[in-house]
C-alpha cells in the first residue's frame, strides 16, 4: 500500500473516531452548500422564467420582417411574397414553432371615442405555439380565423374606446401604397396582461381579414420563430441568414428587437454572481470557521504525533487529506441535497406570492421553478472544493508546524 | 453573576470566542454588503428615472395622466405655486403637453410634444444632458425643436431641417408649424428615443392658443422628501382639483421591478441567515464537546441544569451580540468604502451606459434593510444556541466528567 | 283511376306548397317594397342636397358658451367622382387652407407649411376645422346610401322618418342613422346613434329657402350629444348646382395655388 493509500485511511479513521465533531464540521458544509446550490438554482429559474416570458411576449427568440421594417414600422416594409421563407423554414432544427403576423399602428373608432392602436393579424393556431397572447385573454373568446370579423382588444383600449364585448369596431389604417382603408370588427375578447403595449394599445384580427383590409394579398410583416431554447438562437439565426441570403430581410434575435431586455437579463446575470460570490464566500468562512476549531481541539493529538515521530509535512498531508475527505463527501452529499430540493420545486413548482404581491406582474409568474443545470453545479461544487481544500490548508499548515511539548500541555 | 461568568468563559477560551464570533461577524458583514450592492443599485435606477425627464413629483389637473388632453390644463397655476413656496421646494419646472403628429412625405408619426422652460429644466432635470447632437433649446428659440435619435432617423430629419408638427389647438383647430431641428437625444431610453419632441414652452403655449397655461408642474425631491411632500401637496391640492402623482404611480413598472428583486433578495437572505446559523450552531456546539468534562465537574459541584443552559445561552447571547456589532461595523465599513469608491461593473455588463444603470455602482444602505438584517441575525444566533444549550442541560454528570472528548 | 288521383294530389300539394312559399316571401317582399322606398328617399336626398356636382360657399361657425370662431369657405364637390375640394377664404390666418378628398384619401395644405399632408388614420377622426364634424365625416359623407339597409315608416304630420342601420360589412362606427324628412323631401334632421340605441349627435336642418335655383334647408346646425355646451353651425352663403367643373380643381397641385 502506496502512502496515499496510508493518509487516505487514516485520513478517514480519524474522521470516523471523532462522530460528533466530524458531523459537525461535515453538517457546516453540506447545509451550506445545499442552500447555495437551491438559491443558485432558484435565481436560475426566475431569470430563465423571465427571459421566457418576455420571449414570448415581446418578441419570440427571431423574427424575419423586410429589411428595414424594424425601423420604420411601415406597412409599406411588408414581405409581399412570403412563400420563400415560409418554405427556408420547414424542417429546420432548432426552430420549436413558428408563427406569421400582419401588424401595423392605425386608428380604432367606435360612435364614442377613437384611440391609436396596435393592430395585429395573427394566424390563430399558429400563434398559439410561439406566444402568450391567449393566456391573456381575460373575457370572451379569442380570435378566430373562422369569425373573420373577430377582434380581440387589451381592455384599458376598449374602455377608451368606450366598448364592451358584442360591439363593432372600425379600424383605419394605410395601405402599402398610402390609401386609407376602413374594415369594420366585432370585439369578442379583452386581453389584460399587467403589460401596458398590450392592454392600453394592441387590437388582434385575423391574419386573412388584414391582409384583405390592408390590400396586402399574401403579404406579410412579421414571421416570428420560436427556438427550442435561448442557446440555440445564434446558430439558428445564422443557418437562416445563410439560406435566406439575398432576400431582401432582416433576420433579428430578440435582443436586437429589444435591447432594454437584454440589458435587463446583463444585470441580472452581474448580480447573481456578486450574491453567489459572496455567499460562496460566507459558506466558506463558516467552514473554515469549523475547521478550525476542530484542528484546534486536537492539538495534543497532533502533540502526541509528533512526540511520536510523525514528521511535519506527514502531519500536513495527513490533514490536507483528511480536509480532501471531508470535503468531497460533504460537498456532495451538500449539492445532492440541495439539487435533491430543487428538482422536487423544480417539478412543483414554488410558489412565493406569499412574499411580495411584485411577483405577479410583467413577465413573472408567482410559481418559480428552480433549475440545475449541469454548468451551475460544476460551478458550486468546484467553487465548494477548491475553497474548502484552501480552507483546510491554514489548519493543516499550523497543525505540521506545531512543537509536540508545547501541543501536549494544550489544554 | 451568571454574566460575569459567562464573560469569564469566554476569556478563557478566547480562540474559540473569537472564531464563533468571527463567524457571526463575517455572515453578517456579507449580508449588509449584499444589501448595499442592492439597494446602491436600486436606489441608483430610481434616481436616474426621476431626474432624468420624470421628476419625483407631478402635479396635474384631476385625471389628466390618464386622460391627457391640451385642455385638461392647470386651471389656476398660482395656486400651485404659493403651496410650492410655502414648502419651500425650489427645484421645480413648468410644462405644457400635447399629441402631436410629425407630417412626413407619405406618411406621419404620432409624437408627445413637450414644451419645456430650459432654465427651469435646468433645475429640475437632466434632460438637456442627453442632447448627443446640436443642442438643446434655450432661452429666446422659437420654432425650434429636439428630437429622439430614432424618430430623427425615421423621419429622415438631420440637423437644420425643418421638421412640421400638427397639433389640436385649445379650440379643436388644427395648429401646425414648421420647426428647425437643433438637437438630437439619444438617451436609450426608447420612450424617449421614439416618441418625444421637445420645444420651448412659450412658443408651443403661442401655437396652441394656450398663453400662460400649463399642463403639468414637475417637482424634484430628495428620497427622504419624497412620502411627506405628496403627503402635504395631497392635503392642500388636491380638494381644489388638481391630482399629485409620484414618480411610480405614472410609471409603476421600476418600482415593481425593485420590489420583485427585493423579495427575491430576502429570500435569498434567510437562505444566508440560515447558513450563517447553522456556522453559529456549528461553532458552539463543538465548543461544547470540549467542555463537557467540565459541565460534569460543575453539576456534579452542584450547579443545577438550567443554570449550565443560561450559562451556555449566555455565552452564546455575549458572543452574539458582539459578533453582530463587529459585523455592522465591518459590513458599514465595507458599504462606505465602496460607496465613495464604487464597484466597476462594466466588465460583466456591456459598456454601453445604461440608461438608469450606471456601470459604477454605488453602494447604499436603506435603513429598514440595516435594521432587518441585524435584528435577524441577532435572532438567529440566539435560536442556533439554543440547541446546544438544551444539550448541555441534559448532561449526565458522571458520564459526562467520564467523556474523553 | 289511380293515375289521375295521384295526379290531382299532387297538383294540390304543390298548389299549398306555392302559396306557403308566398306566405312566407309576403313580409320580406313587402319589406323589399318599403326599403325600395327608403333607399329611394335617401337616394333623393343626397341628390336634393348634393346634386352631381355643385360649387358652393359656406361660413361654418364654432360656438360654445365660451366663445365663437367662424369660417368661410368654398367647395368644389363631385359626387360621382367620389371627390372634393374646399378652399378657405376666411378669416386671414386660416387663409388658402386647402383640403382634398379623393376616394378614400383626404389629403391637406397648409401656406405656413409650404407643403400638403396627407392626413393620415390618426387624425382621420379628429375635429375638422374645430368642428363637431370630423375629417372622416367629409370622407364617408356619400356612403350613407349604400353602406346601410333602409327603412321608412310615415308620420302623422306627412313626414316621414327613415331608420337606416349600416350593412354588417360597412366600416361605419354608428349602429345607427335617423333621418326624419318632409313630404317634400325636404331633410329636418338626422340623429346618429351607437349600436346600444345611445343618440351620440344630432344634425337639424332649418332656414329652408331657394338658393342656386333650388329650395334646401341652408342652415345646418350639428350638436353634439357629449358636449351639450358645443354647437357647430354649417350655413350656405351660395351654391350652384351641377356646374361644369375643370379636372384640375382635384389634384394635389391645386392644393397649392392661391386663390383669387
Amino acid at each position: 500500500m502506496g502512502s496515499l493509500g496510508i493518509y487516505i485511511k487514516l485520513g478517514s479513521r480519524n474522521l470516523w473516531l471523532h462522530p460528533a465533531r466530524t458531523l459537525l464540521t461535515m453538517g457546516a458544509l453540506v447545509v451550506g452548500l445545499a442552500a447555495l446550490t437551491f438559491l443558485s438554482a432558484l435565481n436560475d429559474g426566475w431569470l430563465q422564467n423571465m427571459k421566457e416570458n418576455f420571449v414570448m411576449t415581446e418578441t419570440g427568440h427571431i423574427q424575419i420582417h423586410a429589411n428595414g421594417f424594424q425601423d420604420s414600422q411601415q406597412i409599406s416594409d411588408a414581405i409581399l411574397k412570403p412563400e420563400k421563407v415560409f418554405a427556408a423554414l420547414e424542417g429546420k432544427p432548432g426552430i420549436r414553432a413558428w408563427t406569421r403576423r400582419v401588424s401595423t399602428s392605425g386608428l380604432a373608432s367606435a360612435a364614442g371615442a377613437n384611440a391609436g392602436a396596435l393592430i395585429i393579424g395573427i394566424d390563430a393556431e399558429r400563434e398559439a405555439k410561439v406566444s402568450r397572447f391567449r393566456e391573456f385573454l381575460s373575457s370572451g373568446e379569442w380570435v378566430s380565423g373562422g369569425d373573420a370579423r373577430s377582434l380581440v382588444m387589451g381592455d384599458v383600449l376598449a374602455e377608451k374606446l368606450e366598448i364592451g364585448i358584442g360591439d363593432k369596431v372600425v379600424l383605419m389604417a394605410q395601405t402599402p401604397s398610402g390609401d386609407l382603408a376602413s374594415e369594420v370588427f366585432r370585439l369578442r375578447g379583452l386581453l389584460h396582461s399587467g403589460v401596458m403595449n398590450i392592454d392600453n394599445m394592441m387590437v388582434m384580427i385575423p391574419i386573412e381579414p388584414a391582409q384583405n383590409w390592408l390590400e396586402l394579398g399574401s403579404g406579410i410583416t412579421n414571421i416570428v420563430i420560436r427556438t427550442d431554447s435561448f442557446k440555440s438562437v445564434d446558430q439558428v439565426t445564422n443557418t437562416l441568414k445563410a439560406t435566406l441570403q439575398g432576400e431582401d430581410l432582416e433576420i433579428m434575435r430578440w435582443m436586437e428587437i429589444d435591447p432594454m431586455a437584454q440589458q435587463w437579463t446583463e444585470m441580472a446575470d452581474a448580480y447573481t454572481w456578486i450574491v453567489l460570490a459572496v455567499v460562496i464566500i460566507v459558506v466558506l468562512a463558516e467552514v473554515l470557521n469549523t475547521m478550525l476549531m476542530s484542528m484546534h481541539d486536537r492539538i495534543r493529538e497532533f502533540g502526541l504525533m509528533g512526540a511520536l515521530g510523525t514528521q511535519g509535512s506527514q502531519l500536513f498531508a495527513m490533514m490536507i487529506w483528511e480536509t480532501v475527505i471531508l470535503v468531497t463527501i460533504g460537498g456532495l452529499l451538500g449539492y445532492g441535497l440541495g439539487a435533491w430540493i430543487s428538482a422536487y420545486y423544480g417539478e412543483h413548482g414554488l410558489d412565493l406570492s406569499a412574499f411580495a404581491t411584485a411577483f405577479s406582474f410583467m413577465y413573472m409568474s408567482p410559481v418559480v421553478h428552480p433549475l440545475v443545470t449541469l454548468e451551475n453545479a460544476v460551478r458550486i461544487i468546484g467553487a465548494a472544493i477548491v475553497g474548502a481544500a484552501l480552507a483546510g490548508i491554514y489548519p493543516a499548515w499550523k497543525a505540521s508546524r506545531l512543537d509536540p511539548v508545547e501541543a501536549m500541555r494544550e489544554l | 453573576m451568571l454574566i460575569a461568568m459567562a464573560w469569564r468563559n469566554i476569556e478563557r477560551n478566547f480562540r474559540r470566542s473569537l472564531i464563533t464570533v468571527f463567524a457571526i461577524a463575517l455572515g453578517l458583514a456579507a449580508l449588509l454588503f449584499l444589501w448595499g450592492f442592492n439597494d446602491g443599485v436600486h436606489n441608483n435606477m430610481m434616481r436616474n428615472l426621476q431626474q432624468v425627464i420624470v421628476g419625483s413629483v407631478q402635479i396635474h389637473a384631476a385625471d389628466f395622466f390618464k386622460r391627457p388632453k391640451l385642455t385638461r390644463d392647470i386651471r389656476n397655476i398660482s395656486e400651485i405655486t404659493s403651496v410650492l413656496d410655502e414648502l419651500n421646494i425650489e427645484r421645480r419646472a413648468l410644462r405644457i403637453r400635447s399629441f402631436a403628429l410629425a407630417a412626413g412625405i407619405e406618411t406621419s408619426r404620432g409624437l408627445m410634444m413637450l414644451g419645456l422652460n430650459p432654465n427651469q429644466e435646468a433645475n429640475t432635470t437632466r434632460i438637456a444632458g442627453k442632447v448627443t447632437k446640436g443642442r438643446f433649446i434655450r432661452v429666446g428659440d422659437a420654432n425650434a425643436c429636439v428630437l429622439g435619435a430614432t424618430t430623427a432617423e425615421n423621419l429622415k430629419v438631420k440637423l437644420g431641417d425643418d421638421v412640421i408638427l400638427l397639433a389640436e389647438d385649445r379650440y379643436g383647430s388644427l395648429a401646425a408649424e414648421k420647426f428647425e431641428l437643433i438637437g438630437i437625444i439619444e438617451s436609450g431610453e426608447m420612450g424617449i428615443d421614439r416618441g418625444l419632441v421637445i420645444v420651448p414652452m412659450n412658443f408651443m403655449q403661442q401655437m396652441l392658443g394656450m398663453e400662460g397655461r400649463y399642463s403639468e408642474v414637475v417637482l424634484q425631491l430628495d428620497g427622504g422628501q419624497l412620502e411627506p411632500v405628496t403627503a402635504a401637496l395631497r392635503a392642500r391640492l388636491v380638494p381644489q382639483g388638481y391630482e399629485v402623482l409620484r414618480w411610480y404611480d405614472m410609471y409603476p413598472v421600476m418600482k415593481e421591478w425593485v420590489d420583485l428583486e427585493n423579495g427575491f433578495y430576502y429570500i435569498f437572505l434567510s437562505i444566508v441567515l440560515l447558513i450563517v446559523a447553522a456556522g453559529v450552531m456549528n461553532t458552539v456546539l463543538m465548543s461544547m464537546l470540549e467542555r463537557v468534562r467540565e459541565f460534569g465537574v460543575m453539576m456534579a459541584l452542584g450547579c443545577g441544569r438550567m443554570r449550565i443552559a443560561s450559562l451556555v445561552l449566555m455565552e452564546s447571547m455575549m458572543l452574539g451580540g458582539m459578533g453582530v456589532v463587529t459585523g455592522t461595523g465591518l459590513g458599514m465599513a465595507l458599504i462606505s468604502y465602496y460607496h465613495h469608491h464604487g464597484i466597476d461593473m462594466s466588465e460583466m455588463m456591456d459598456s454601453v451606459q445604461r440608461f438608469y444603470i450606471d456601470t459604477v455602482i454605488y453602494t447604499e444602505i436603506d435603513m429598514d434593510h440595516l435594521f432587518i438584517t441585524v435584528v435577524s441575525v441577532l435572532v438567529a444566533a440566539a435560536l442556533a444556541s439554543l440547541v446546544p444549550a438544551w444539550q448541555a442541560a441534559r448532561l449526565e454528570p458522571v458520564e459526562a466528567i467520564q467523556h474523553l472528548g | 283511376m289511380a293515375e289521375s288521383d295521384y295526379n290531382h294530389s299532387m297538383l294540390v300539394r304543390i298548389f299549398f306548397l306555392m302559396i306557403s312559399i308566398a306566405i312566407a316571401t309576403l313580409p320580406a317582399l313587402a319589406e323589399e317594397v318599403s326599403s325600395n322606398e327608403a333607399r329611394e328617399t335617401m337616394v333623393r336626398l343626397q341628390a336634393l342636397l348634393r346634386s352631381d356636382t355643385n360649387t358652393a360657399r359656406y361660413t361654418m361657425t364654432v360656438k360654445t358658451s365660451e366663445w365663437e370662431r367662424s369660417i368661410t369657405m368654398d367647395s368644389w364637390d363631385d359626387r360621382p367622382g367620389k371627390r372634393f375640394f374646399i378652399r378657405v377664404i376666411e378669416p386671414v390666418k386660416d387663409r388658402d387652407t386647402t383640403y382634398l378628398k379623393l376616394g378614400p384619401n383626404l389629403w391637406m395644405y397648409l401656406p405656413k407649411l409650404e407643403r400638403d399632408i396627407r392626413i393620415p388614420p390618426s387624425m382621420m377622426l379628429s375635429s375638422w376645422m374645430g368642428s363637431d364634424f370630423t375629417n372622416d365625416d367629409l370622407v364617408k359623407a356619400a356612403s350613407v346610401v349604400d353602406d346601410y339597409r333602409h327603412s321608412l315608416t310615415s308620420n302623422k304630420d306627412g313626414s316621414v322618418t327613415v331608420e337606416s342601420i349600416p350593412k354588417p360589412e360597412a366600416p361605419v362606427v354608428w349602429g345607427k342613422l335617423v333621418h326624419v324628412i318632409r313630404a317634400d323631401g325636404i331633410p329636418l334632421s338626422e340623429d346618429f346613434y351607437d349600436e346600444h340605441g345611445n343618440k351620440k349627435r344630432s344634425m337639424k336642418f332649418e332656414n329652408v329657402k331657394e338658393i342656386g335655383g333650388r329650395t334646401i334647408p341652408t342652415r345646418w346646425v350639428m350638436l353634439p350629444q357629449d358636449n351639450p355646451d358645443k354647437q357647430t353651425i354649417l350655413q350656405v352663403d351660395a351654391i350652384e348646382f351641377d356646374p361644369k367643373i375643370d379636372a384640375a380643381v382635384f389634384t394635389r397641385g391645386n392644393l397649392k395655388k392661391r386663390g383669387r
